[in-house]
């Protein structure tokens, strides 16, 4: 398990606090291959803990989510508290005589949980750097989709969950850094979706754009261009609340240039990925290395009006969601690449991670830390050598 | 994975892997048909250094006309050429490693990857890259990152193969004492041949070498396992005796692993009508006048209900005329893709009727194939298990009474009951094995 040098020390992206409205709300997910439970506490903080009874294993909660006053195994009945304590233990007295110390036998805690905006990230490391000098020059532009207006965001439509045969650097990678397969790959769902009056594809891949890399293996690449927001993706009448209110409002907060940042992708090194435009958010759980499960949520301002976010929500689920037009053509590429992978002569070839080698830039007048032209594979070499870092590095 | 097979490192040495074939004792290590790491040298060991099947040229008539196939489990495209040449490629993009075509077959001017739109051109140079001004910066250099090219490529009576393995002899010298069964079964008729009807493809949970080594050898299991398909095919009143098969017969095993057996009776029994009266009327009559013309005694007409195999993986029965690959898929599973063989010049009526009769016998519903398939499969299955896989196989069939002085026959010949050309299929897959590619 050389993925354990990867997922056992990054910070992993495990909800969004919208998730966790009241005390006693919990979401089960996985960090890596590992199942936790996270729960908000009647304090208000927010703690996560492997989802496995000491006993003999169980999951110790089988709920996607919901809210509870505590988690009892269904194998042979331990019961836990919402903190993960271990509290209850059948036959404690005739079975056990009394003898079980409990406070010794609670599930695996994850030592550190910490936020971002709405977004909860937690580490196995204990003596991880903080999640804010992990995302270090990446915050500037994770803050372009969820600290825009105020009231920061919230997750509507429910998860979106599906299984893919591949690898999950394909998806982090090209989320990361690939604009670049977006007019070949995507080409007949923009066209499907441009509005009757538009005579071709002309508008969208054509323009200036720019990508960045971040030393900790963040990436993200968008266009240059600013009035026509939420065009193709929602239909045009979401533009009244982005090119209206919203937009008004976060150029006061954000400043121009990030408000001309569209139509982006964007990766938190290792498998947390963004559209920002098109206000998806998703997790790439790694289900061996040729495996992944998705689980994919549509995200909105929390002030936008009721209509835009039935707008987002539709939208997403059109292009980008186990169903959406756009996800189809990813899926397609990353299976098949895997199934060429069986090859033996494949498998000996090396890939090109070459595009724009050499051009990055630190000097832009609107975008901070290393740019590169937003057709190009900086942030993809970012990526690769934060993860080839980490994997030859011994736990 | 197979532990037992494996030592303490997970390494097999050369002599652990030459030791499971002991040809000279007949017996056989079944662990060379379920362990993964075995497998993973077969590829590189095996099928990165043989002549594998690719196509019939009549698939590919046209320039631009692609058959999208494999070598074992790499995906190729074979490519006509406007010089009328064939070219194969691996179909793997360089540039984050897409397939390059998603097409079973057609014809094109270009290939283009369905990721980013890199194109290939038939040969399978890279010649067009997307943004190559604005995000490459005219800084690729596209004679480098091009797909890795089929080095050898051979057609022997339209019968197209490849190998990885720039060093390898040609594909004649490869057939070796195989060439002259070889074209006793392929070179029959000036015309040439043409594959009919399609292609059919069928997975199986099973390895690779039990479906080649059948073809290559096993006249024995017929007569039992497929009786019931004999006696079902044979016309109402006739008395179900008349379904057992001939008894005399020669194997021939070729030092290079090949090898076929067939029957020698001079009548044709009932497994010269397996594809029913038109087409026998035809295999029997005009076709083997021709024959006989071509190639005289005893190619002409006195082998018939044949199998073969051409190691490691391309197989044929003449006479029933389906030719197939054994595609492996892992330790315990193959991909069958086949193909019925017609005369070029037959009237239409006898390639229906042997399109047909493959269909009824021999392809992914036929009844013979179902009862090949089942026996595999359960072998597979019986692998499973601890005591299964340390149990040594009985491949002494004949052992010991080969010759290489037969008056028909060249080559080292046993009888059509036997497993001589097991033994040689064996032990050219254990010399393979057991030879590491060099660094």
């Amino acid at each position: 398990m050389r993925s354990q040098r990867v997922f056992g020390r990054s910070w992993l992206f495990l909800c969004h606090a919208s998730q966790l409205p009241k005390p006693g709300d919990f979401f089960s997910t996985y960090m890596g291959e590992d199942p936790v439970l996270v729960v908000r506490q009647k304090d208000g903080s927010i703690r996560a803990f492997l989802n496995q009874c000491r006993h003999r294993g169980m999951r110790i909660c089988r709920a996607d989510c919901g809210n509870t006053r505590a988690f009892t195994c269904s194998y042979h009945g331990w019961g836990y508290d919402l903190a993960g304590n271990l509290v209850s233990v059948p036959h404690e007295a005739d079975g056990y005589r009394n003898e079980l110390d409990k406070s010794q036998w609670g599930p695996l805690q994850v030592p550190r949980i910490e936020k971002f905006h709405d977004l909860v990230f937690g580490n196995w490391e204990p003596d991880a750097g903080s999640l804010d000098d992990h995302l270090g020059d990446m915050k500037w532009y994770l803050e372009t989709a969820f600290n825009a207006v105020e009231g920061g965001t919230e997750v509507i439509g429910g998860m979106h969950r599906w299984v893919l045969k591949c690898n999950w650097k394909f998806a982090a990678e090209q989320f990361c850094s690939d604009m670049y397969h977006a007019d070949t790959s995507h080409i007949s769902a923009l066209i499907a979706q441009m509005p009757e009056s538009t005579g071709s594809a002309e508008p969208m891949f054509a323009r200036p754009g720019r990508q960045f890399s971040s030393r900790n293996g963040h990436g993200t690449g968008f266009f240059l261009q600013g009035n026509r927001y939420a065009t193709n993706f929602f239909g045009e009448s979401a533009d009244g609340w982005y090119a209206g209110p919203f937009r008004e409002e976060a150029l006061a907060r954000l400043g121009a240039s990030r408000l001309n940042a569209w139509g982006g992708h964007l990766t938190v090194f290792p498998n947390f990925s963004v559209l920002p435009t098109v206000h998806t958010m998703r997790v790439w759980h790694p289900r061996g290395p040729g495996e992944i499960e998705v689980w994919a949520w549509a995200f909105v301002e929390r002030k936008a009006p009721p209509e835009v976010k039935d707008l987002v929500r539709k939208g997403v689920l059109r292009t980008f969601s186990v169903g959406g037009t756009w996800e189809q053509d990813d899926g397609e590429n990353w299976l098949e690449i895997q199934k060429v992978l069986r090859g033996y002569q494949a498998r000996r070839q090396l890939l090109n991670v070459a595009m724009g080698l050499g051009h990055d830039r630190s000097d832009d007048p609107d975008f901070p830390g290393r740019i590169n032209h937003v057709y190009g594979e900086m942030a993809a070499r970012g990526f690769y050598r934060r993860w080839a870092e980490m994997i030859s590095s011994e736990a | 994975m197979g532990a037992a097979a494996s030592n303490g490192n997970g390494k097999l040495s050369s002599e652990t892997l030459r030791a499971m074939v002991d040809e000279k004792g007949g017996r056989l290590d079944p662990r060379i048909y379920e362990d993964r790491a075995i497998y993973e040298l077969e590829l590189e060991r095996i099928f990165a250094r043989s002549w594998l099947y690719l196509c019939h040229e009549s698939q590919l008539t046209k320039p631009g006309d692609f058959f999208s196939t494999y070598m074992a489990e790499d995906p190729v495209l074979v490519v006509r050429q406007k010089d009328g040449s064939i070219r194969a490629f691996l179909n793997q993009c360089r540039h984050r490693g897409m397939r390059i075509c998603r097409a079973d077959g057609g014809n094109a001017r270009a290939f283009t990857c369905s990721y980013h739109g890199w194109g290939y051109d038939l040969a399978g140079k890279l010649v067009s890259v997307p943004h190559e001004a604005d995000g490459y910066r005219n800084e690729i250099d596209k004679s480098q990152w091009g797909p890795l090219q089929v080095p050898r490529i051979e057609s022997r009576h339209g019968l197209v193969f490849g190998t990885w393995n720039e060093s390898a002899p040609s594909f004649e010298d490869y057939l070796g004492d195989m060439r002259w069964y070889f074209d006793g079964y392929f070179d029959r008729t000036a015309a040439g041949t043409e594959v009919v009807g399609g292609m059919h493809r069928w997975v199986l949970q099973c390895n690779w070498k039990f479906a080649a080594e059948q073809f290559c050898s096993d006249m024995y299991h017929a007569d039992y396992s497929h009786i019931s398909a004999l006696i079902a095919q044979l016309p109402e009143g006739v008395d179900a005796s008349m379904g057992r098969l001939p008894t005399t017969g020669s194997q021939f095993s070729s030092r290079n692993g090949h090898g076929t057996g067939f029957f020698t009776d001079p009548g044709v029994g009932t497994v010269g009508n397996i594809n029913g009266p038109i087409a026998s009327g035809w295999y029997q009559g005009p076709h083997q006048q021709r024959a006989i013309e071509r190639l005289g005694e005893p190619r002409g007409s006195q082998i018939f209900g044949g199998h073969m195999t051409v190691f490691p993986t391309f197989s044929f029965l003449p006479q029933i005329q389906t030719l197939r690959v054994w595609h492996p898929r892992g330790p315990g599973e193959i991909e069958v893709w086949a193909w019925a063989l017609v005369d070029r010049d037959a009237p239409p009526e006898v390639k229906n009727a042997v399109r047909l009769g493959v269909l009824r016998t021999f392809s992914a519903g036929g009844i013979f194939e179902q009862d090949d398939g089942e026996n595999w499969l359960e072998i597979q299955k019986v692998l499973r298990g601890h005591k299964a896989r340390q149990q040594k196989l009985n491949l002494a069939m004949g052992l010991g009474h080969d010759r290489g002085d037969d008056q028909r026959f060249p080559g080292k010949i046993n009888n059509v009951y036997g497993e001589e050309a097991a033994r040689g299929f064996y032990r050219q897959w254990a010399e393979m094995i057991s030879t590491e590619v060099p660094a």
